[in-house]
């Protein structure tokens, strides 16, 4: 579905990408995890032909991002809220769509079906600009799908919403996988890369650093669990390969006040790979 | 075609629900053609055609003459020397200019002989409607003069006199009809209930006398002069127009590149150009039809009538493609909207400065005329002032329209070629 080969992009002197490679399935939910700056959004405008690379190749649907044909099969969620404010939900969409081609009754179905998939049907005639900030996240998702993509890039979707329209927005995510769509996702949150991600790309300064499922990542970058244990008014933390074993092994050794596994997290798998935090 | 279409009608639609926007595109050149075409004189309030008076021989007659039309309410008179109405005549700033030659006293005199008296007409051919109104007024107040002469006993006698000394010219069965026809006319205005005939009775039964004769000589108008201060202040209100739609839509284009759907339209599957073109298109209708409207206003309520329709149609078009193609470069320039809209400030204001938007080209010095035809500006204005009071034939409308369109096409692909070109 996506082939980025050893891309390389500068700007000016600023390194974006530095030898970026993926492989993103068909059907798949794709993570791009990395903190601000990594390169995340560089690789989007790569994947829709906004930026050629200075080096290296990008292959997206069988070829070239920038040709006009492949790219109405692609949808892009920006991470700014590509809207316009003073147009009503359904002329957002409607334009967009008409960008896309589409024209006469198909259009309106489709506007329809986009409005119907982010629950913004009972407001599509108010202007954007008075929507909430989750509503016109999800309007910003409606735009990027309404013309039915194969492929759906969403740039850091969730940025700035209230925790119910996340909730919302995950559930639009899950469904669209569910009808078939192949989704790159790029955040920088842990959570949403485990929740919603089938595969994930760890990024940083214009690199992978690391790529696998969420429970492979851990698996191979996380490192062990960790015991807590609260004995004698004192807490130990025990890293271990595996807590019950040695639990049994304290506890028959006297008495327990308390005790909680933290399991390992991406946020180590981060921290092992750069030597700092995500939220650095 | 579709996304063109899409596109401009988006970009009409956010500008019409920008209130703002819209009054500085449309409103704002309106109420700045209307107060500086006050401020300057607007047109006086007087419809009444403008006609100047030569009198070239001092005699009672002439001078009697002379103060009727001073004094006539249908027509605005202003009495100068011949070299002077000839002038104002040419330069377009009076319809015509009525001329009471040498003799035309002495032959006032004769109502019944000789020559009739007769009056020069000078002015611009293509001035029809004013030749037949100032013909009519003429011909009335000759009528009036004759009337009142026969009425008045001294002038009657005057002209009894002449006509009776003139009885020697013809032949003798004529010079003995004329002379007994005197007599009896004599003897039948010396009746007091005669006497006492009003002018129209009077007239009424003379008709077929020919009190005078009117000798059209036509003046080309070399260049016409506005008809009144809002012809020129609607020509700079309409500049005024242009910018506004300018700056809207340099703003327009720098925040769609800030706001991120420059690049969601990038994604789609069109190319830089169609999306630059949709918003060329956009900005070219917007400062159509805000020109359209001055002219229309203009026209209707504050008498600004265009020579040509379609060349001032012409000028409108050329000079809005001028306009979107400096549009499109100023928003090359900046990144941000206040750069941007610094920048095009910077720019359009010397351009509007010398290129005749802010002080009119007709009184500015020869250095500042020259200088301003390096301004875009100068030629949308002759542009418009050639279609609508300075009398432009389509041989002279080609250059500034020539010179609109290149400035259109160069700047427009100067800017289009800068904008693809900077990152997204």
């Amino acid at each position: 579905m996506i082939r980025i080969d050893a891309a390389r992009k500068q700007f000016g002197s600023t390194v974006a990408l530095d030898g970026l490679s993926l492989d993103v399935r068909p059907g798949e939910i794709f993570g791009l995890l990395g903190p601000n700056g990594a390169g995340k959004s560089t690789t989007m405008a790569l994947l829709t032909g906004l930026q050629t690379p200075d080096a290296g190749s990008v292959t997206v649907l069988g070829g070239d991002p920038r040709d006009p044909a492949l790219r109405a099969r692609i949808g892009l969620a920006p991470q700014s809220l590509a809207l316009y404010e003073q147009l009503s939900g359904r002329e957002n969409l409607t334009f967009f769509a008409r960008m896309f081609g589409l024209r006469g009754e198909r259009l309106k179905q489709r506007v329809d079906a986009a409005l119907d998939f982010v629950q913004l049907a009972d407001r599509q005639r108010d202007h954007a600009g008075t929507y909430s900030g989750g509503m016109q996240r999800r309007l910003n998702l409606a735009a990027a799908i309404v013309h039915e993509p194969e492929l759906i890039l969403l740039d850091e979707p969730t940025a700035g919403v209230d925790p119910q329209s996340r909730h919302a927005l995950f559930e639009n995510v899950l469904a669209l996988k569910a009808a078939g769509r192949t989704i790159v996702y790029t955040t920088h949150y842990m959570e949403e890369v485990e929740r919603l991600c089938d595969r994930v790309a760890i990024v940083d300064r214009g690199r992978v650093l690391a790529v696998d499922s969420v429970a492979g990542l851990l698996r191979m970058h996380a490192g062990v669990p960790v015991l807590v244990v609260e004995r004698a008014g004192r807490s130990e933390r025990i890293e271990t390969a595996d807590p019950l074993a040695e639990l049994n092994r304290i506890a028959a050794a006297g008495p327990v006040e308390g005790f909680h596994v933290e399991r390992p997290r991406l946020e180590q798998v981060f921290l092992h790979l750069t030597g700092r935090s995500l939220r650095d | 075609m579709n996304a063109l279409l899409a596109l401009a009608t988006k970009d009409i639609r956010l500008l019409l629900r920008n209130r703002g926007a819209l009054f500085f595109t449309m409103g704002w050149p309106l109420l700045v053609a209307v107060f500086f075409g006050l401020v300057f004189g607007g047109d006086s309030g007087s419809s009444r055609p403008k006609v100047a008076l030569v009198v070239q021989e001092q005699d009672a007659a002439t001078e009697r003459f002379a103060q009727s039309l001073l004094s006539l309410d249908t027509l605005e008179v202003e009495r100068v020397d011949a070299a002077t109405a000839e002038q104002r005549v040419r330069q377009g700033k009076r319809s015509a200019a009525i001329v009471l030659p040498v003799g035309f006293g002495e032959r006032s005199a004769r109502a019944f002989s000789g020559d009739p008296p007769t009056i020069e007409l000078w002015l611009d051919p293509s001035r029809k409607a004013e030749r037949a109104m100032v013909e009519g007024m003429l011909m009335k107040l000759g009528g009036e003069a004759m009337f009142a002469s026969i009425n008045d006993p001294s002038a009657r006698a005057q002209w009894l006199a002449s006509s009776r000394a003139d009885l020697d010219k013809l032949a003798p069965e004529s010079r003995q009809r004329f002379g007994d026809f005197y007599d009896a006319l004599d003897a039948m205005m010396t009746t007091p209930e005669v006497a006492g005939t009003d002018g129209d009775a009077a007239a009424s039964t003379a008709s077929g006398l020919t009190p005078l004769v009117v000798s059209a000589r036509e003046i080309t108008v070399a260049k016409r002069g506005p008809g009144n201060g809002f012809a020129v202040s609607f020509t700079q209100g309409m500049f005024w127009a242009l910018l506004g739609a300018l700056m809207s839509f340099v703003t327009s284009l720098v925040l769609e590149r800030m706001q991120g759907t420059w690049n969601r339209l990038r994604s789609a599957p069109l190319s830089a150009g169609s999306i630059l073109l949709g918003k060329a298109l956009a900005c070219f209708v917007v400062m159509c039809a805000s020109l359209l409207l001055m002219s229309v206003v203009g026209a209707a309520v504050f008498g600004v009538v265009p020579h040509s329709v379609p060349m001032l149609l012409l000028a409108f078009a050329s000079a809005a493609i001028a306009f979107t193609g400096l549009m499109m470069m100023l928003a090359s320039l900046g990144r941000s909207v206040q750069t941007a809209s610094g920048a095009a400030w910077a720019v359009m204001m010397p351009l509007a400065m010398v290129g005749g938007a802010m002080i009119p080209l007709f009184i500015m010095p020869p250095w500042m005329l020259q200088l301003s035809n390096l301004s875009p500006v100068k030629w949308a204005v002759i542009g418009i002032e050639g279609a609508t009071w300075r009398g432009f034939s389509f041989a002279e409308m080609m250059t500034p329209v020539a010179i609109l369109l290149a400035t259109g096409v160069v700047c427009g692909g100067l800017g289009a070629w800068r904008i693809t070109r900077q990152p997204n």
